[in-house]
């Protein structure tokens, strides 16, 4: 009898032991905790993106750091970048932070593939409309956005070789991956781009959408809803993986897709209103508080969050603007907008002058000139006059009044490309891999030309 | 009888205390009475029944009356025949409890009888000066004398000494009250495995079980270290940077190791904290009167309230403790309160302990200087100016001025001094059979041989205990307090490299802040100014527990048994750094001086419910245990640093200018549940089975495998209980072969290894809100560690001398869970996950002989040895990718002083992996290496590295001698190493890697290549910029021994101390670490040199 009892006690206890021994940590949150609900993954989203603008990726690095010391924008004196004029990356504080971008890139492509698995795990119901649609999408877009930049920053440009560059995680892995050949990297980039687009198609494209689009797309006041209407200018959404796929697909050489996504975008129209992403109107410049990002023409950025601290627009001085500029000097918008008068600094981060919605807090990833720019690479080969035509277009938008005239080969094309580019994306790091795609020479501080050839990939020493 | 006081009671309203038991062997009476006193009734109850009464109050007290029997046989032999004596009697332990199963047996019959759950026997037919003798399981056998006496019989203790232990009422029926004393000896021991005590004549496990007199005898101070020289595979790692620190605890394993402890590089952050052994792969479990408890507890632990400690190291003795078992397990009893009247002991043990410096060498300061001459350090520099060139001589002159002037510091002296230790322990204890207390105080107070560091502890503990009838309870609640202080006096090795030609005291007799300019690199900090600042390093660590235990005899032969164990821990760690020191020379005021805060609490309570049953039927003897354990650990942490402090006397954090950084804290708790059995089978004393299993579920583990089962199963055959055996070899006293087979699991990982967790970016929101990252990746899969043990021995004993135990052992580990350095490329930086396996296997040897027994004359010797061999069957992706890692590391470090781990199938986890050297080349002073292919090279390569040796022994073990005469004894330990290696990195550090600036090794001078045609070890005096890397050159042999202690003891006789009213006094002198013979010539100690220790001992008894 007693022995029975017993039993039944431990049969009790038993059944309720599972439950038992089910601890969830107190000081994190275990995952199975926080992605029970949608609004898990969006805080989990946010994470991601909150990485993103980090010191060691977009938010100093791999834009207005490390990759534009490395174009020779700036100036350096006395900075932290000072090793990096002889391209020496394995000085003590260089191969730290080219550590870091590696390391943070990984561990941002974890956390997507993280959120891509458990997503896979939800029943139909768990999301609302457009939102498991909408979330894939964004994910696989930050990181094809992550891997081109690894393989852009860690693996030759495919002009020089095709050779075997960094691992490739298609899902959360403990186990090392092995390398994949930057040919093949680029092309399962562009594939999850074009699924994105796919996915994020039906939402982002309604009438409704493009509207908020071109009217409030940074704006924050307003739906606070995580999947609401608003803010999509800070999210990986349609355009922006349009845009990306444009970009990766100029740097992988197939310029039949990076011409129709440039295109797609350039000529995307708002039924009854016009073109859904436009250049910021000179009436808008030529007020006194004007726009210092020209932020109208931005398809993406992300969430500035301490740029103010590790921005010092004094230390990282422009060296040549008027050789760059040249006879745009006093028209270019770009000179009056980004620098200060003479000329010597970058004003595209100065966050002094108070402005409508937060866009002083936006750290611009991909805007509208560059696809005017793939476009017009890629067009002329087949047509040097559209291409110089896109061109012109660009200038003129940018206030430049001398228009450019025929070019006698692609080569000089592509230094007119270059010089527009150096105006443009002072600050955004994209000059690097201009030059790098191209294997050109940098035109130094000192007016002289560098060449990189094998520096141009970054060592990482541990990987 | 019974009625006649349920009658009183109804009647009277007097209750009955006391043993009611001795009603039960009362006769039968017939008492009619009105209206007269209880007294007057009692007496007439109780008239030839032997019973005494005493009133207090409304309750009566009963006991026997006490008849003294007469010693010594009757003087004249009984002629007429008188009917054979009834016996009866209850046996208890000596602290009162009742004891079942004890088997009472006629002395050269097979007639006997074994007492019932109330600890009663009876035996009928015992003839006129016939023998009893009562055995049990962990007691003394005791041998009763029965014989004539008046109308009937009386009994005596065949020992008169033992005469004390029985109660008797002489009669027709023999009536006996009996107290077992608990074994000492190694033959009729019991195995205290923490659930139930088994006879280890039955037992088919390897265990070894060290009772406190042994224990005492070794050290009275160190608990842990001592049980080496008693089992050797049990070991204590040394730590040669912490040497003897008494707040370091180093880590412990027995049989092995057959966890990945040190999967890190020097630059990782490392995964075990040193103080608290917390993770640590190797550690075995501990248990405290039936509980786990962290191996701090045990390090703190006074030794002289130590009863017996049992080291279980199979997967027989183990199995029991399911996934807690692969470590081996170590049970510890504490000595309880026994009745009788109130007897006070107490124990003072003090010590000395004085620095060993036997492995430094060091330069003195005209030597130093010459040193720095010939290495060219006052030489003029290529291309510098001559300004500059003056300055070096004017240095060099400089020096030389101090030197000439008699400066001579002794560095090492500064830091040091010897400890004063002392220890007091007093047990108070008493009460009645029914009712026991017992009381004790500890209160120790340990210095290190670095000023200023120190561990004192304070406890007390009372407890309680009470039976009545078939119930027994007893609570057990202790405090205990412990205040530690690391030295302020930092490294040891910041002094090791002092110049002695510099002074640390200015001309006003004041500690100088910085020392001479003599142009040296780094900091010119004088280490000592820091030191006499109000700097402080401190912790303070409460506990507080309490045991309940609660037995039930349900039935003859089965017990149900409940245990309820809370533990409350607490401590606080508090390190402050003076504003004054050197570090913050260059801050601004506001940022002079820190303060940490670490609090660290553990919450834990473990539950237990056991069914025990014994019984004997015939031949065949069944132990069974039946039971479920629940336990519970919630351990928090936090911490916070400040900054800004105006002097070293405002330290507290009040006065601090504001927060150094964010304030951390950390969680973990972890549950388990297990169900277990245990079943031991003896058929006649020959044939023995075991078997034992548990079915455990912890949260550490993968949610996909959260229980799993662990079992064992053993065999064995008494050979010497044969009858034809006994018969035909009677000098073989003992012959056992036994062999075991089990599974068991461990399970010392957090319990983030099974989930994933998110951790909130509060410091920086994003456009959307705020966000969460993914920091640890989950393995839901991950399976228990197990642990497949095979065992097998031969215990021998003859002519009752030589006593010899054998035991093989075969352990392999599987699922091995490690804690994986990532490659960042995977977003994570470690990861749990099964990686491998291991096989760790071995033999032991234990001997004893017994060279000299007479009665006042007692020698033997002993010796142990063990050997384990170590070896990876597998390993898994991850550590291969470490192994990757170290080779990068290599080449990314300029200078590595010591060789990393690298882990490779086939290959020993303590293999020593550098390149294999060929020595110095006489022609040139460089040295030649061995590549992989048998070439021979110049060039060192990280990825040529071989195996060059190993640090784990081949064999270890002890051997000491046991010596008495009268009450006077001897007792000498001393371990020893055999085979192992060791990486001598003095000779690397100090002499061919010696950094000019500050003081090296002497062999810098002695042992070095200086021309062509010299053959030496070292490399060319003049190769400074060469750096030596990890060679096979520096590779040596770490054979010793340690005089780990020798003991000499008195018990004072007792006719001298009587008249003071004390029962038993023993004064003891025990050395530890005197002294130690070894084939390598290194620093020991660099972080905290070793001690010798003299303590010495009085334990008295009132």
């Amino acid at each position: 009898m007693r022995l029975a009892m017993l039993a039944v006690v431990m049969m009790l206890f038993s059944s309720c032991a599972k439950d038992w021994l089910e601890i969830e940590p107190k000081s994190e949150v275990s995952a199975d905790v926080l992605l029970r609900t949608p609004e898990g993954f969006s805080i989990a989203l946010n994470g991601i993106y909150t990485n993103l603008s980090g010191t060691s990726l977009y938010g100093e690095y791999l834009t207005h750091g490390l990759v534009d010391v490395l174009a020779r924008c700036y100036d350096l004196k006395n900075t932290l970048y000072d090793q990096l004029k002889t391209y020496d990356y394995a000085s003590a504080g260089m191969d730290q932070r080219i550590n870091s971008i590696w390391a943070q890139a990984y561990t941002t492509i974890a956390n997507c593939n993280a959120l891509l698995q458990e997503m896979d795990k939800k029943g139909p119901d768990f999301f609302r409309d457009y939102e498991r649609a909408r979330l894939e999408g964004e994910l696989l877009t930050i990181r094809a956005l992550l891997y081109f930049d690894l393989v852009r920053l860690f693996a030759p440009a495919p002009v020089v070789q095709d050779a075997a560059a960094i691992p490739y995680y298609p899902r959360l892995s403990n186990v090392p991956m092995p390398e994949k050949r930057t040919s093949e990297l680029l092309q399962l980039i562009i594939t999850d781009l074009e699924r994105s687009k796919q996915l994020q198609k039906d939402f982002d494209t309604r009438r409704e959408a493009k509207m908020d689009f071109s009217r409030y797309r940074f704006r924050f006041a307003g739906d606070q809803r995580f999947f609401g209407y608003g803010k999509r200018g800070f999210r990986m959404g349609y355009y922006a993986t349009t845009a990306l796929l444009a970009r990766v697909a100029l740097y992988a050489g197939n310029n039949q897709l990076a011409y129709e996504n440039a295109m797609e975008i350039i000529n995307d129209e708002t039924p009854d209103i016009g073109p859904t992403i436009s250049f910021t109107p000179a009436t808008l410049i030529d007020v006194n508080e004007y726009d210092r990002l020209l932020s109208e023409d931005l398809i993406f950025c992300l969430y500035r969050l301490e740029f103010e601290k590790s921005f010092n627009k004094v230390t990282f001085l422009m060296p040549n603007t008027s050789q760059i500029f040249g006879a745009d000097l006093n028209s270019d918008y770009r000179k009056k907008c980004y620098l200060t008068p003479d000329g010597r600094q970058l004003l595209k981060y100065d966050v002094e002058q108070e402005r409508e919605g937060d866009i002083s807090s936006a750290i611009p990833m991909i805007r509208l000139s560059e696809l005017y720019h793939i476009a017009a690479e890629t067009l002329f080969d087949t047509d040097p006059d559209g291409a110089l035509a896109l061109l012109n277009t660009l200038r003129t938008k940018r206030g430049c009044t001398i228009p450019l005239p025929s070019m006698p080969d692609k080569q000089a094309f592509l230094d007119a490309l270059i010089n527009d580019a150096r105006r443009e994306f002072v600050g955004e790091g994209q000059l690097f891999y201009l030059y790098k795609r191209l294997n050109k020479t940098i035109l130094d501080e000192t007016g002289g030309n560098q060449t990189l050839t094998d520096k141009f990939v970054l060592p990482v020493t541990e990987r | 009888m019974k009625k006649v006081f349920q009658a009183i009671e109804q009647q009277t309203g007097y209750v009955i205390s006391g043993d009611r038991n001795i009603l039960l062997a009362s006769k039968p009476v017939s008492v009619s009475a009105e209206n007269i006193p209880v007294e007057q009734f009692l007496d007439l109850v109780f008239k030839d029944q032997g019973i005494a009464y005493r009133i207090r109050g409304k309750n009566i007290f009963l006991s026997r009356k006490q008849v003294v029997p007469d010693a010594g046989p009757p003087d004249d032999p009984v002629i007429v025949e008188a009917p054979p004596a009834i016996v009866t009697g209850t046996v208890r332990s000596k602290s009162g409890e009742l004891l079942m199963g004890v088997s009472v047996r006629i002395k050269g019959t097979q007639i006997g009888t074994t007492t019932n759950a109330q600890g009663f026997f009876r035996l009928s037919n015992v003839e006129n000066n016939a023998i009893l003798q009562i055995t049990s399981i962990g007691y003394e056998m005791f041998e009763l004398g029965i014989r004539e006496a008046g109308i009937g019989y009386t009994a005596y203790a065949v020992k008169k000494e033992l005469q004390d232990n029985i109660k008797v009422v002489a009669g027709p029926v023999v009536e006996i009250e009996l107290v077992l004393e608990t074994s000492s000896s190694q033959m009729n021991q019991v195995i205290v495995n923490g659930y139930s005590n088994i006879n280890k004549n039955n037992f088919t496990g390897s265990a070894i079980t060290v009772t406190r007199e042994q224990l005492l005898k070794v050290s009275p101070s160190n608990v842990l270290r001592s049980l080496q020289i008693f089992d050797p595979s049990f070991k204590v790692q040394d730590n040669n940077s912490l040497g003897s620190d008494p707040n370091n605890i180093n880590p412990i394993y027995i049989r092995g190791r057959s966890g990945i402890g040190d999967v890190t590089l020097p630059d990782d952050e490392a995964a075990l904290s040193p103080t608290q052994l917390r993770n640590d792969p190797n550690l075995p479990t501990f248990i405290l009167d039936g509980y786990e408890v962290p191996a701090q507890r045990i390090f703190d632990l006074d030794p002289t309230r130590i009863e017996s400690i049992t080291i279980l190291k199979d997967a027989a003795s183990t199995a029991i403790y399911g996934s807690r078992a692969a470590n081996g397990v170590v049970v510890i009893e504490t000595v309880k309160p026994v009745s009788g009247r109130l007897r006070v002991n107490y124990s003072l043990n003090g010590s000395v302990s004085a620095p060993d410096l036997s492995g430094y060498h060091l330069l003195n300061a005209r030597e130093k200087l010459e040193l720095e001459r010939i290495a060219g350090v006052f030489e003029p520099r290529q291309g510098e100016l001559v300004s500059e060139s003056l300055k070096r001589e004017q240095r060099y002159y400089g020096k030389l001025a101090e030197v000439n002037r008699g400066v001579e510091t002794d560095w090492l002296a500064q830091p040091l001094r010897t400890g004063w230790n002392q220890r007091h322990n007093i047990l108070v204890e008493g009460g009645s059979k029914e009712f026991i207390f017992g009381a004790d105080i500890n209160i120790a107070r340990t210095q290190g041989v670095m000023k200023g560091s120190e561990r004192n502890n304070n406890s007390i503990g009372f407890s309680i205990s009470y039976r009545k009838n078939n119930l027994m309870f007893r609570n057990y609640i202790q405090w205990n307090n412990i205040r530690s202080q690391e030295s302020p006096f930092g490294s040891f090795s910041t002094y090791a490299e002092q110049n002695p030609y510099e002074t640390f005291l200015d001309e006003d007799g004041n500690y100088k802040f910085e020392l001479g300019d003599w142009g040296h690199p780094g900091d010119r900090g004088n280490p000592l100014y820091d030191a006499h600042l109000k700097s402080y390093n401190r912790t303070t660590h409460n506990d507080f527990s309490n045991n309940f235990n609660l037995r039930w005899t349900i039935a003859d032969g089965l017990r149900l048994d409940t245990r309820v164990a809370i533990m409350l821990q607490k401590s606080q760690q508090q390190v402050f750094k003076d504003p004054a020191s050197y570090q913050f020379k260059n801050e601004e005021y506001d940022k002079k001086g820190t303060k940490s805060i670490l609090d660290d609490e553990l919450r834990s309570w473990d539950f237990n419910a056991l069914l025990l049953y014994g019984k004997s039927f015939g031949k065949h003897f069944l132990n069974m245990t039946l039971g479920a354990n629940a336990a519970q650990k919630d351990m928090s942490r936090s911490g916070f640093a400040v900054r800004g402090f105006l002097t070293g006397n405002t330290d507290d954090v009040n006065f601090a200018a504001d927060i150094l950084d964010k304030p951390t804290g950390d969680n973990e708790k972890n549950r388990l549940l297990g169900f277990l059995a245990s079943a031991n089978y003896t058929f006649d004393n020959i044939y023995l089975l075991d078997f034992s299993g548990r079915y455990d579920g912890a949260s550490q583990f993968g949610s996909n495998v959260r229980f799993a089962p662990f079992w064992s199963f053993g065999v064995g055959i008494n050979i010497h209980n044969y009858p034809s055996i006994q018969r035909k070899y009677p000098w073989l006293t003992n012959l056992k072969v036994r062999s075991n087979y089990g599974q068991v699991g461990k399970a010392g990982f957090s319990q983030s290894v099974s989930k994933s967790t998110y951790r909130y970016n509060f410091e920086s929101w994003y456009a959307f809100g705020i966000g969460a990252s993914l920091v640890s990746l989950a393995n839901p899969d991950l399976e228990w560690e197990k642990t497949k043990m095979f065992d097998a021995g031969v215990d021998i004993t003859v002519f009752n001398k030589l006593s010899l135990t054998v035991n093989y052992y075969n352990k392999k580990t599987i699922d091995l869970i490690g804690d994986i350095t990532l490659p960042a490329s995977t977003g994570f930086k470690s990861y749990k996950s099964n990686l491998g396996e291991i096989l760790n296997e071995g033999f032991e040897f234990n001997a004893r002989y017994q060279i000299i027994t007479t009665r006042n004359f007692n020698l033997n010797v002993y010796a142990t040895a063990a050997h384990n061999s170590n070896k990876f069957l597998k390993i898994g992706d991850a550590l291969k990718e470490y192994n990757k890692r170290v080779d990068q590391y290599y080449k990314d470090h300029r200078v590595v002083n010591r060789p990393l781990n690298k882990y490779f199938e086939g290959a020993s986890q303590t293999s020593i992996y550098a390149m294999k050297s060929l020595g110095i080349n006489p022609a040139d002073g460089r040295e030649i290496y061995l590549d992989r292919d048998g070439n021979v090279t110049y060039k060192w390569d990280q990825t040529q590295h071989v195996v060059v040796g190993d640090t784990e022994p081949d064999l270890r073990g002890a051997f000491g001698f046991n010596f008495s005469y009268k009450s006077f004894y001897i007792f000498a330990g001393f371990l020893y190493e055999y085979g192992g290696d060791m990486y001598n990195s003095t000779l690397v550090q100090k002499v061919e890697n010696a950094n000019v600036y500050k003081n090296v090794d002497r062999r810098v001078f002695d042992d070095r290549w200086q021309k062509p045609g010299d053959i030496t070890h070292l490399k060319d005096i003049r190769l400074w910029n060469e750096i030596t890397q990890v060679t096979s050159r520096f590779v040596q042999r770490n054979n010793y021994i340690d005089f780990n202690s020798i003991t000499i003891g008195y018990d004072l006789p007792k006719r001298l101390i009587s008249r003071w009213n004390i029962e038993t006094c023993r004064v003891q002198l025990t050395s530890s670490d005197l002294g130690r013979i070894s084939t390598i010539d290194t620093e020991r100690g660099t972080d905290y040199p070793y001690a010798r220790t003299v303590n010495f001992t009085v334990n008295l008894s009132f």
